[in-house]
């Protein structure tokens, strides 16, 4: 009779458990579903473990289980076909309205920002970083998550969140441009500077 | 001639697709002449860089995201509920 390798569970969360919801809550912005979608992980990983055959370091199997959790999260979210016109989107942005003026030149635009990679190193950037991430619309976000953060394709991500090219290229400039904005309100040039909370 | 609404968007596009010739071309004579849009091509070229060094940070903990207690002892709970 085959004898199964028990798997110590609590382990897998001590070692595991925060760096996989840190991974998924970037994603997903909502706690609850961060914790949901890392608890499937681990039960999945359970049900599948016979498939681990140590060709990866432990978290590297679980990442990419959770990889595909997300996936299949996204394409159930955005199976339903968006029926926005990408162009009106643009027109209604009110982010984008203040941004250029009739014209089409930039009112008043972007601030210097220095060195930005000094950034990098402070540990608030990254939580600024994030928290303009999920300040975006969540359409934009998602859309930005899968392009720059899990780096697919542009074909890959427009099949996932079922988009046209043209809602894509909307979709990736008003993402970028509102980042780029809250970004520097919230760090380079605004109330917040580093280094005073 | 571009405006930089226009060039803006341009510059975006860039990080996702090739541009076609005509658009190159447009593009970077409106650099040329806008240091706005040079300005905002450097930190857009940032936003895609820092999206991919996210990545990183998550991994190396530097965010500090942690299961709540609760949350950590309801997954380990389920899953001692599988294994049996």
């Amino acid at each position: 009779m085959a004898q199964q390798k028990r798997i110590d569970t609590d382990r897998w969360l001590d070692e595991h458990g925060d760096t996989l919801f840190g991974y998924a809550i970037v994603r997903l912005g909502d706690r609850d579903l961060a914790e949901d979608i890392v608890q499937e992980t681990f039960l999945a990983a359970l049900r599948g473990q016979d498939t681990y055959l140590g060709q990866s370091s432990e978290r590297t199997w679980l990442i990419g289980i959770l990889k595909h959790k997300l996936m299949d999260h996204y394409r159930k979210r955005y199976r339903e076909r968006s029926l926005t016109d990408a162009a009106q989107e643009l027109q209604d942005d009110p982010v984008m309205e203040q941004m250029f003026d009739d014209r089409g030149h930039w009112k008043p635009g972007p601030s210097r920002w220095g060195n930005p990679r000094a950034a990098l190193h402070e540990k608030e950037f990254w939580r600024v970083l994030r928290e303009c991430i999920q300040r975006l619309p969540e359409r934009l976000a998602d859309t930005f998550r899968l392009r720059v953060l899990d780096e697919l394709s542009s074909e890959d991500v427009r099949n996932i969140m079922n988009i046209s090219t043209t809602n894509l290229g909307v979709m990736l400039y008003r993402a970028r441009l509102h980042l780029r904005h809250c970004l520097e309100r919230n760090w380079f040039h605004g109330p917040t500077m580093k280094g005073n909370t | 001639m571009l405006a930089c609404k226009k060039a803006s968007r341009l510059i975006c596009d860039a990080l996702d697709r090739d541009l076609t010739r005509r658009e190159r071309i447009a593009l970077r004579f409106h650099l040329c002449i806008c240091n706005m849009c040079r300005r905002f091509r450097k930190q857009a070229r940032f936003l895609q860089e820092i999206g991919v060094e996210l990545e990183e940070a998550v991994e190396k903990g530097v965010l500090q995201d942690r299961l709540s207690p609760e949350a950590r002892e309801r997954i380990k709970e389920a899953l001692r509920q599988g294994e049996s």
